[in-house]
């Protein structure tokens, strides 16, 4: 055999080995075709990550919830009747004699021994005179629902729960000696519960019992069922931080238009502003307030904004594309596409075609967080707010007729190019809710959204989003 | 420091004219490279297709450490070896001792057939050969290394080696006499 055909592979590497060859057009089609499902794919699993964090923050919303929920329904609550029983308890101290002159007379009765002087309350001095010091505390403070009566006794130690008049957890710890010190919660709300007289009782004669058991069984002597009657309505009266709103706006869409000086097409500003008009667009969504204290609240949640506007008929110029290809090209004030008409395959840069009217459709998911300022009048709240929306781009379409003779043919555009994924917003409204029961609310509102930086990029002209809406929802106390 | 830098970075955040642009730098090569992996031209598209796709999904893997073009080459030969381990198994359906063997004295050989030819020559070995041929050829493979890469034993590698080299040497030959190879 020849020496060649022995080390053919040699001869095969230096005939192939730098070659190259043409590929046809289709194949970058069709990796641009699977890129773009990859493209669609991530956005997807980019949706997907928001979907989960948004599960996640509703998980935690809705546990806090029922954190604060279950918190309250322990405490019971107190919004109306702080008041009173303060003003109950005020009255009942100014009726005999200062807490100052108690405090001495109480001084004398348990310690005769021992002058005014000779107490210490800042190191709690292991007396009944402590039981008094910190009920006055809870008289003049609303600041919770229960409040720890701490007796400094030198034969028992436990904590007793005073809630419901009288439940007496682990009551045969009491009687376990020990030289410690007892806890006893006192349950705010059930001194309202009680006469005044036995309010004074609990507060004075109490405290006379050498005992945290007489002044349990004490309190246990109320009249029970008045009381829980009373309490039951009270709790129904507690309210969550958290409500929640579903809203519908028909929003009067427009933008403020800018030249980019980057972009060399014909369209400017002013061509945009006649030659489209937006149509009636809308934004919907579930909001969730919490309130912060009884004029402040915060608002969040997710919106769904659809903005329409039709594109006036005008002639369309073939361009060439970001693939090299020729193709005509459609802009419009947030982005532009190409379209290739089935009738005319291989056009020349400049051929031209005529469009009727198109329809151009935006779509974005919005996470709007506002701070709210609420005044109540009766079972009505005025309220006034103000915030920003991140906005996330989830569809943009531009249907066209293009001319074709007598027959004409629909392009339909579903990727504009040149649109930022994301922009923000910023709102402000008043609004207007009207209280049916204690749970449900209708709301109206009046708000104002403005883009903050403009929605797209490498486009004719740069926009930027603004409507004015009338929201009305329901709003559901949680 | 790598030339295409910019233009990868560009390709990393999907910028589409970049991706062309990339596309158009290399694919003339890489269907150079495809076509001998394959059995015509149409295959070596698909392949051609599916390595690019595999290039700009797995951009951002690429550290900027060795050469570009030797990154992109080694996805096409994966994407061959792949596309044929999904197709079929590759194993030979060829009786060596079956073809003519006729020897001739030509010096000038490959000189007197055309590129085309020769690529054609390579496109019909069984895609077992084929495989092993091109890798230990034109990617100087050893065959410890295509035996791991094809999931095959050394030997057969060797074998598979020894008689891609033998069908080639025969038809050749039988080219030279303007002879179809009878396989």
């Amino acid at each position: 055999m020849d020496k060649n055909l022995q080390d053919i592979e040699d001869l095969f590497k230096e005939a192939l080995e730098n070659g190259e060859e043409q590929l046809p057009p289709r194949v970058w089609n069709n990796i641009e075709h699977v890129l773009d499902k990859d493209s669609l794919v991530n956005i997807k699993k980019k949706y997907n990550s928001l979907k989960k964090l948004a599960a996640l923050l509703l998980f935690l919303l809705i546990s806090f919830s029922i954190y604060e929920l279950s918190k309250n329904h322990d405490t019971g609550s107190k919004k109306e009747g702080d008041v009173t029983a303060k003003d109950e308890m005020l009255k009942s101290a100014n009726d005999k004699m200062t807490v100052e002159k108690r405090h001495n007379n109480l001084k004398k009765q348990f310690d005769p021994g021992r002058g005014p002087n000779t107490i210490n309350k800042n190191t709690g001095s292991k007396n009944y005179f402590s039981v008094l010091a910190n009920q006055e505390k809870v008289m003049s403070k609303n600041s919770s629902d229960v409040k720890t009566t701490r007796i400094f006794h030198n034969n028992y130690e436990d904590k007793i729960n005073l809630k419901k008049f009288g439940t007496v957890k682990d009551e045969p710890m009491l009687n376990a000696k020990d030289d410690r010190q007892i806890d006893i919660q006192l349950q705010y709300s059930g001194y309202l519960n009680l006469p005044n007289e036995k309010i004074s009782k609990i507060r004075l004669d109490s405290i006379k019992l050498r005992s945290p058991l007489a002044l349990i069984k004490l309190v246990s002597s109320a009249d029970t069922k008045k009381a829980q009657e009373k309490n039951k309505k009270l709790k129904d009266r507690k309210t969550s931080p958290f409500s929640a709103t579903i809203f519908f706006s028909p929003d009067l869409a427009s933008y403020h238009l800018e030249d980019d000086k980057d972009d060399n097409q014909p369209d400017d500003a002013s061509t945009f502003h006649k030659k489209e008009t937006h149509d009636l667009s809308s934004t919907s969504g579930a909001l969730i307030d919490y309130k912060l204290n009884k004029r402040w609240s915060l608002q969040s949640g997710i919106t769904f904004s659809n903005t329409n506007i039709t594109l006036h008929p005008k002639t369309i110029y073939a361009q060439v594309d970001n693939t090299g290809n020729i193709k005509y090209r459609i802009n419009a004030s947030s982005g532009y596409g190409f379209v290739l008409p089935s009738f005319s395959i291989n056009p020349n840069v400049g051929d031209s075609l005529y469009v009727f009217t198109s329809t151009h459709d935006l779509q974005y998911i919005g996470i709007p967080l506002a701070i709210k300022y609420n005044t109540i009048k009766g079972n009505f709240n005025f309220n006034a707010f103000a915030g920003t929306s991140l906005n996330f781009l989830i569809k943009s379409t531009i249907e066209t007729l293009v001319e074709k003779g007598t027959d004409n043919e629909v392009e339909v555009l579903n990727k504009l190019r040149g649109l930022k994924r994301i922009y923000f917003s910023a709102l402000a409204g008043i609004g207007m809710e009207y209280g049916l029961n204690r749970k449900f609310a209708l709301v109206f509102s009046p708000t104002i959204r403005f883009a903050l930086n403009s929605i797209n990029k490498n486009a004719p002209v740069k926009s930027y989003p603004n409507s004015f809406g009338l929201s009305a929802g329901i709003k559901m106390g949680l | 420091m790598e030339p295409y830098t910019q233009l990868i970075h560009a390709c990393i955040n999907r910028d589409r004219y970049s991706q062309n642009m990339l596309y158009k730098l290399f694919a003339p090569k890489m269907f150079s490279v495809c076509l001998r992996y394959s059995k015509n031209r149409e295959e070596a598209e698909e392949i051609v297709q599916e390595g690019f796709v595999q290039v700009f999904r797995s951009l951002h893997n690429f550290k900027f450490a060795g050469s570009f073009e030797g990154w992109i080459r080694k996805i096409m030969v994966y994407a061959a070896i792949q596309y044929y381990r999904s197709k079929s198994k590759m194993h030979p359906v060829i009786n060596i001792d079956s073809l003519n063997t006729e020897e001739t004295g030509s010096e000038n050989i490959i000189a007197q057939l055309g590129k085309k030819e020769l690529l054609k020559m390579v496109q019909q070995l069984p895609t077992a050969y084929r495989m092993v041929f091109n890798l230990y050829v034109f990617e100087g493979m050893k065959h410890r290394e295509i035996a791991s890469l094809l999931n095959i034993s050394e030997g057969t590698s060797k074998s598979n080696f020894f008689d891609a080299k033998k069908i080639l040497q025969r038809v050749v030959t039988n080219s030279l006499k303007i002879a179809k190879p009878n396989y």
